[in-house]
């Protein structure tokens, strides 16, 4: 093969050209969620047994949480052939929907339709705080305590303590934890086995690998073992990031599998701020094209952002923990983002979509 | 005493191995095993495919668990006949390579020691 003087710069003036075309596109990464646009979004559950064992119930969340900055719950519809009724969980508020039915029915299916309004959350951290937004001392006992999967005594508050060590302001704590939980959090093969569930048994084994209900679990409980309000708000994705992210967002308008919780904190002076390490994880998991390094722009975007904003893309079911579902014989669960079910006195599988026969559906309906 | 979780990926493999420890050991060891904060069905549905022939039970809310302070999953005691604990195995096993003999031959315990096993990569 022959290649003249002229045809090799000409290769190499395109290779260069080639090559800094990525760092371009990088250094475009925005993502800038802010206030300002109201979606409306229609959320459908529609759920079957597939082969009732005797009398069955079910449990499907609905959109409870309302708060005038970012989300307001538009009510709820449903269809059955069984008999259903909306239940509360009486401490947090969570809204569901319990469906019975008898012996004899052979298909039981639910189908339930929610309407929200949601909107992008931010708040500047940088802008000196308003000192009469503040948690009064019963609601700060309440979002400070421990529950059955997050304890906040024994190695969480010795992690935490270990953490926080150096830092003064609440700020600064909230931070130092999101932090540590984006640096440290990963699935390492070579960790023996999984922990019982909960996140003092994360810490324990040091397997620090999970999903969304482990990590920002993990990063709650250490924000309450510094005496920190810290809350998970449990829900699901309705609507793709309009900042490009695939990984923060519906694939879909089936959005079956997309469950996701966040997390907020407290802050002296800003009142219940957005946070979510847990998705600064999944971006350097799964953003094509894919293992991205912990410094790559788009990494560094979503961490910088994910510390005080999220995109409204995303709809809250609520912030419970510990919730005993009525009507049931099981235990309590720990926390309810998944349709759950039962069936002759079994539990249902809420994470197998198909064996438990669910799908649910998005759609936005128009701009507010 | 076997705590497990059929969600626990390093769990998984474990149960027919237990199996093949008891039936070796001729009615000398008996398996019990704990599947940990598990739904009734995924725990059906992982031993229709995964059979094994000695008792599953199911510590739905973590009690047993916890007052057994496991830490991590899989974890197996081994209790002698007087349900004393000779072992405690706080990763996954290859009990195939085990000889049964030693589970209920003069305790590694009675030394005052708990022998413990940490070491995940035995198998």
């Amino acid at each position: 093969m022959h290649i003249d003087r002229r045809s090799f710069l000409k290769a190499g003036v395109a290779l260069t050209f080639v090559a800094e075309l990525p760092g371009l596109a990088r250094a475009d990464v925005n993502f800038e969620p802010a206030p300002g646009t109201w979606r409306k979004f229609q959320v459908m559950t529609r759920l079957e047994i597939a082969k009732p064992a005797g009398i069955t119930q079910a449990w499907i969340p609905l959109p409870s949480v309302n708060q005038k900055a970012w989300i307001r719950s538009d009510g709820s519809q449903w269809t059955t052939n069984g008999k259903a009724a909306l239940a509360r969980d009486p401490r947090y508020g969570a809204e569901m929907l319990h469906v019975a039915w008898t012996a004899g029915q052979e298909a039981p299916v639910v189908e339930v339709t929610s309407r929200i309004s949601t909107q992008d959350r931010a708040v500047d951290l940088t802008r000196p705080g308003n000192p009469s937004i503040d948690l009064g001392a019963a609601e700060r006992k309440f979002n400070t305590a421990g529950t059955e999967l997050i304890p906040v005594d024994g190695i969480v508050k010795q992690t935490s303590d270990n953490i926080v060590a150096g830092t003064k302001t609440e700020i600064e704590k909230v931070h130092a934890i999101y932090e540590w939980i984006v640096e440290n959090t990963f699935r390492d093969a070579k960790v023996p086995g999984c922990g019982i569930g909960d996140i003092a048994s994360m810490l324990k084994t040091g397997n620090l690998g999970g999903k969304c209900a482990d990590l920002n679990a993990l990063f709650v409980g250490l924000v309450r073992a510094a005496g920190i309000p810290a809350r998970d708000v449990y829900g699901i994705r309705v609507a793709p990031s309009r900042f490009g992210y695939k990984s923060l967002g519906a694939a879909s308008e089936v959005i079956t599998k997309a469950q996701h919780c966040r997390a907020e904190v407290f802050l002296t002076g800003y009142g219940w701020v957005a946070t979510d390490p847990a998705d600064v994880r999944k971006v350097v998991l799964e953003e094509p094209p894919t293992h991205l390094a912990i410094d790559d722009p788009k990494v560094a975007a979503a961490r910088k952002t994910l510390f005080g904003a999220w995109e409204g893309n995303w709809m809250a079911y609520n912030v419970a923990h510990d919730l005993r579902l009525p009507g049931s014989s099981g235990p309590q669960i720990g926390f309810l983002m998944y349709p759950q079910g039962e069936s002759g006195g079994a539990w249902l599988d809420c994470i197998d979509a198909d064996a438990f026969k669910y799908i649910i559906k998005s759609r936005e309906l128009t701009t507010a | 005493m076997h705590f497990f979780a059929t969600w626990c990926e390093s769990c998984r493999e474990e149960l027919p191995l237990l199996n093949r420890l008891e039936a070796r050991a001729n009615g000398k060891v008996t398996v019990l095993a704990i599947a940990v904060a598990d739904a009734d069905r995924s725990v059906q549905r992982f031993l229709a495919a995964t059979p094994v022939d000695f008792a599953v039970l199911l510590d739905r809310d973590r009690t047993v668990a916890k007052a057994w302070r496991v830490a991590a999953l899989p974890t197996t005691f081994v209790l002698d006949a007087d349900l004393r604990p000779k072992l405690v195995v706080e990763a996954d096993y290859a009990w195939d390579t085990f000889d049964p003999g030693k589970l209920t031959g003069p305790s590694p315990m009675d030394a005052g020691e708990r022998a413990t096993i940490k070491n995940a990569n035995s198998r």
